[in-house]
C-alpha cells in the first residue's frame, strides 16, 4: 500500500532529553490521521520534524516515497498549537500574505479569502486590524490562513480549542469538506473525543515513542475484546477483588472494565446479577479511544519524574473536561 | 547559503517593509528629525540675523589724542564692519576721567542704547591693551571686530615716522597663516586639507549609527514574531535562513531609507556649498576608495545584523535581548573609539592592527583609508577577512536563529546556545 507520508525511525534529541525516539508511522492517502499524545509526549516535535522545521538526528520523512523538502512545505497548511498572527496587520492582508508565502496570489485568492471570511461571518471585519478581533475570531482567521492556498496536507494542532459550539461546527464541516476533496488531514491532539469522531487513522505517542498505531476501527476492535462499558446502579466495589477483572476505571458516564480473558465477560455479567446490581447498560466488546489511550499511556508513565507527575495532573484535568463535553454532546 | 532568495523571501521582505515603514512612528520620526534639525538651525540663524540687523552704538575712548583721527579713519574705511549699522564715536580723555564717563553712560549701557565703551590706554612697555565696558562684554561679534581695527591703528602709529615701507607695515599688521601639507606615496606633495578627516568620520559615524539603530530594529522585528507566535506558521512555509535573510534585508532597507532621508538635507547642503568651500575643506577621494567604502558598508551591515538577528532569536522579550546584545555593542563601540586615535596619529599601530582583524576592520579600515595611504596588501587582507567573517557569522547566526526562534519560556544559558550551534 502506498502511503502519502511516511515517518521512518525519526530521532530528535535536545541535549540529554530524547524528545522523539525512533518514531515511525504511515499516513495513507485521503486519511484523517490523529497523532495523539499527552502534553510533552513529542507531538509538536514530531510535526516539526515532518515539515523540516527541525532536522532529525536520525531517520527520514518520505512524501510519496521521496524525502521531504520545500516541496512538502508548499503543500502543507499548518495550524500550530502556539497560534499567532501579526497583530497590527489587517485581516485580509494577513490572509493574502500567508497565501503569497505559499506561492499563491492574485484575484482568485482574494475572492476565496472573502468567501471564507463570509463563511465565518467575518466579512465586515476584513479591513480591521487583527488585534481588534476577539480571540475566537483570530482563531478563525488563523484557520483561513492555513487552508487559503488549497494545501494537499492540512496539519491541525488542537483546532477547536477556543471556539464556541457554532464555530466548532462550521470548522468541522469545512474539515469534512476538505476530507471529501481528498485532502490528507493530520490532527495532533490530546482530546480523545474529537480524535475518535474525526480520525480514521491514529498513532499514539508517549514519551517520544509511538506505542500504538493503525486504522482506528481495527484498533478498537482488537482492544475491545476484553472490554466492557457498564452503566449501573449499586456498589460494584466487590469486583476489584475478583480474579477475572484485570482493571476498572470510572469514566463518569460509564465504567470501563477490562477482564482477563474473553470468556470472563460472561462471568462478569453473572457476578453483577448475583450481587443485585441494576445493570442499565452492558456493552461488551466496546472501548472508547479514551480508554485505549489511558490504558496505554497511564501504565507506562515513569512515576519518578515530577514533571511527568504534573503532566498527569494536566491530563486528568483535560480528561474531565472532555468528559463534560461528551456529556453535553450526548 | 543556497535558496536564500525565493518568492517567499520576497513576500516576507514586502510585508516587513510595509510593517516597518508604513507606520505613523516611522513617518513622524523620519520627517520630524530633519525638520527639528533644520528648524533648529534656521531658528538659530534667524536669531543671528536678527542680532546682526540691530544698530550697534559704540564709544571709543583713546587716552592718546593723536589716535582719535587715526581710529576714525580706520573705522570709516574698514570693510570688516557694516558701516550702516555701526555708529562709532571716537574721543580722547585722560584715564582719570574714564570712571566718571562710564558712570555717566551707565543708563545708556543698561538700556541697550549704547553697546559698549572701549578704552585704549597709552602703550606701556610695548604692551597693547584695551579695555571694554559693556552690559554684555562677551559679545565677540563686536569685540572681535573692534580689537582688530584698534590693533591696526596701534601698529600704524607705532611705526609712523620710522623708516619702514608700507609692505613692512602690512607684514607687521598680518597674523600668521598656517598651511599644512600631506606627504603620501603619490609623487606630488599635496596641500593637506580637512576633507579626508571629514569623509572618514562621516563614514565611521554613519556605519556606527546604522549598526546601532538598525541593530535595535532587527532585535525588535525578530522578537515580535517570537512574541506573536507567528514564527512557527512562517517556518511551515519557508526555511529559517530565508526568513532571517528576509528580515535583515527588509530592516536594513527601512533603516537605510530613514538614514538617507535624514542625511538628505546635509547632502543637499554640501552639494550646493561644495563650490564655495574653502580649499582646506575640499575632499579628494578616488573611485577605488568609494568602491571599498560602499562594499565595506554592505558587508558590515549584514555581518552585524546577522549577529543581532541571532541574539534576538535567543530571547523572549526586547529588554532581555538588549542586555544580551551588549557584547555586540562593544564590538561596535571599541573600533569606533579606535578611530579617534587616528586623528592624533593616523599611522598608529593599534589602528593598523585593528583594521585587519574581524569586526573591527569594518569600522577602522575605511577611516584609515580616507586619511592615509594604505598598501594594497592590507586592503586585500581586510577585504578577505571581512568576507570570511560574513560567511562565518551567517552560518553561525543561522544555526542559533533556527533553533532559538522556536524556543520560548526560560531564558537559555550561553552554554545551551553553544550546544545549539554544535547540534545543528
Amino acid at each position: 500500500m502506498a502511503f502519502a507520508l511516511e515517518a521512518r525511525n525519526l530521532v530528535k534529541n535536545f541535549g540529554e532529553l530524547s524528545a522523539v525516539d525512533k518514531v515511525s508511522f504511515n499516513i495513507p492517502e485521503g486519511a484523517v490521521f490523529g497523532l495523539l499524545g499527552r502534553n510533552g509526549a513529542g507531538k509538536t516535535t514530531t510535526i516539526r520534524l515532518l515539515m523540516n522545521i527541525y532536522f532529525p538526528d536520525e531517520g527520514e520523512v518520505l512524501l510519496r516515497g521521496v524525502n521531504v523538502g520545500q516541496e512538502f512545505r508548499d503543500k502543507v497548511g499548518y495550524l500550530p498549537e502556539e497560534r499567532g498572527l501579526y497583530k497590527k496587520m489587517k485581516v485580509l492582508d494577513t490572509i493574502l500574505f500567508f497565501a503569497e508565502l505559499k506561492g499563491v496570489q492574485g484575484p482568485q485568492v482574494k475572492s476565496k479569502a472573502l468567501e471564507y471570511l463570509e463563511r465565518f461571518e467575518l466579512l465586515d471585519r476584513k479591513d480591521a486590524k487583527v488585534e481588534d478581533l476577539s480571540k475566537g475570531n483570530q482563531q478563525k482567521i488563523q484557520f483561513i490562513c492555513t487552508v487559503i492556498h488549497d494545501p494537499e496536507f492540512i496539519i491541525l494542532d488542537e483546532p477547536f480549542s477556543g471556539l464556541d459550539p457554532v464555530n466548532t461546527n462550521i470548522l468541522k464541516d469545512i474539515i469534512l469538506e476538505l476530507k471529501k476533496a481528498g485532502k490528507i488531514i493530520i490532527f495532533s491532539t490530546h482530546l480523545m473525543d474529537f480524535a475518535e469522531k474525526m480520525c480514521d487513522h491514529i498513532a499514539i505517542i508517549h514519551e517520544g515513542k509511538i506505542i500504538e498505531q493503525g486504522d482506528l476501527s481495527e484498533l478498537k476492535r482488537s482492544y475491545s475484546q476484553k472490554n466492557i462499558s457498564l452503566v449501573y446502579e449499586g456498589d460494584i466495589k466487590f469486583l476489584e477483588s475478583q480474579s477475572c477483572v484485570e482493571k476498572m476505571e470510572d469514566f463518569g458516564r460509564f465504567t470501563g472494565i477490562q477482564v482477563k480473558e474473553k470468556e470472563d465477560v460472561q462471568t462478569l455479567l453473572r457476578l453483577l446479577v448475583e450481587n443485585n446490581i441494576t445493570v442499565k447498560r452492558f456493552d461488551a466488546n466496546d472501548i472508547s479511544l479514551h480508554e485505549i489511550f489511558i490504558n496505554l499511556t497511564a501504565d507506562r508513565s515513569s512515576p519518578s519524574s515530577t514533571i511527568e507527575q504534573q503532566e498527569v495532573d494536566a491530563v486528568s484535568t483535560n480528561s474531565s473536561e472532555s468528559k463534560q463535553e461528551t456529556l453535553q454532546n450526548a | 547559503m543556497r535558496n536564500l532568495f525565493s518568492f517567499r523571501t520576497y513576500a516576507v521582505i514586502k510585508r516587513e517593509l510595509k510593517a516597518q515603514v508604513m507606520t505613523k512612528t516611522f513617518i513622524i520620526t523620519t520627517v520630524l528629525v530633519p525638520l527639528l534639525i533644520f528648524g533648529g538651525l534656521g531658528f538659530q540663524s534667524f536669531l543671528m540675523m536678527f542680532e546682526e540687523e540691530k544698530q550697534v552704538s559704540i564709544e571709543v575712548v583713546a587716552e592718546d589724542s593723536t589716535l582719535v583721527a587715526l581710529l576714525r579713519k580706520e573705522f570709516d574705511e574698514s570693510e570688516n564692519i557694516n558701516q550702516s549699522l555701526y555708529e562709532i564715536n571716537v574721543q580722547s580723555m585722560p584715564e582719570s576721567d574714564l570712571k566718571s564717563f562710564v558712570e555717566e553712560n551707565k543708563s545708556r549701557l543698561l538700556n541697550g542704547e549704547l553697546n559698549g565703551i572701549f578704552f585704549v590706554g597709552k602703550s606701556v612697555d610695548y604692551e597693547k591693551e584695551i579695555a571694554y565696558y559693556s552690559n554684555n562684554p562677551k559679545n565677540n561679534n563686536i569685540t572681535g571686530r573692534i580689537k582688530r581695527l584698534v590693533n591696526n591703528v596701534l601698529v600704524d602709529q607705532h611705526f609712523s615716522g620710522k623708516a619702514i615701507s608700507d609692505r613692512d607695515l602690512e607684514f607687521a599688521r598680518n597674523n600668521v597663516k598656517l598651511t599644512s601639507f600631506k606627504v603620501s606615496e603619490k609623487e606630488d606633495i599635496e596641500e593637506d586639507n580637512y576633507g579626508a578627516y571629514i569623509v572618514a568620520f562621516v563614514l565611521a559615524f554613519l556605519l556606527y549609527m546604522s549598526l546601532l539603530m538598525i541593530g535595535l530594529q532587527i532585535l525588535r522585528a525578530v522578537i515580535e514574531e517570537k512574541e506573536n507566535r507567528v514564527v512557527e506558521v512562517l517556518l511551515s512555509s519557508l526555511h529559517a535562513n530565508e526568513l532571517m535573510t528576509a528580515k535583515i534585508i527588509a530592516t536594513t532597507t527601512a533603516g537605510l531609507l530613514q538614514i538617507i532621508i535624514w542625511m538628505l538635507p546635509f547632502v543637499l547642503l554640501s552639494v550646493t556649498t561644495l563650490f564655495v568651500l574653502p580649499e582646506q575643506f575640499q575632499v579628494s577621494i578616488t573611485l577605488g576608495q568609494i568602491a571599498y567604502f560602499v562594499i565595506n558598508y554592505g558587508i558590515g551591515l549584514v555581518t552585524f545584523l546577522g549577529l543581532y538577528a541571532a541574539v534576538g532569536a535567543i530571547f523572549d522579550n526586547i529588554s532581555e535581548a538588549q542586555q544580551g546584545a551588549t557584547p555586540l555593542m562593544f564590538l561596535i563601540l571599541i573600533p569606533f573609539y579606535i578611530c579617534f586615535t587616528i586623528i592624533k596619529d593616523p599611522s598608529n599601530s593599534i589602528a593598523q592592527v585593528s583594521s585587519l582583524i574581524p569586526f573591527a576592520s569594518i569600522i577602522v579600515m575605511p577611516v584609515r583609508m580616507a586619511v592615509i595611504d594604505i598598501p594594497m596588501w592590507e586592503v586585500a587582507v581586510a577585504l578577505s577577512v571581512n568576507i570570511a567573517t560574513l560567511f562565518f557569522v551567517f552560518s553561525f547566526a543561522g544555526k542559533i536563529y533556527r533553533i532559538g526562534i522556536l524556543k520560548t519560556g526560560k531564558k537559555p544559558k550561553w552554554s545551551e546556545v553553544y550546544r545549539w550551534i554544535r547540534q545543528s
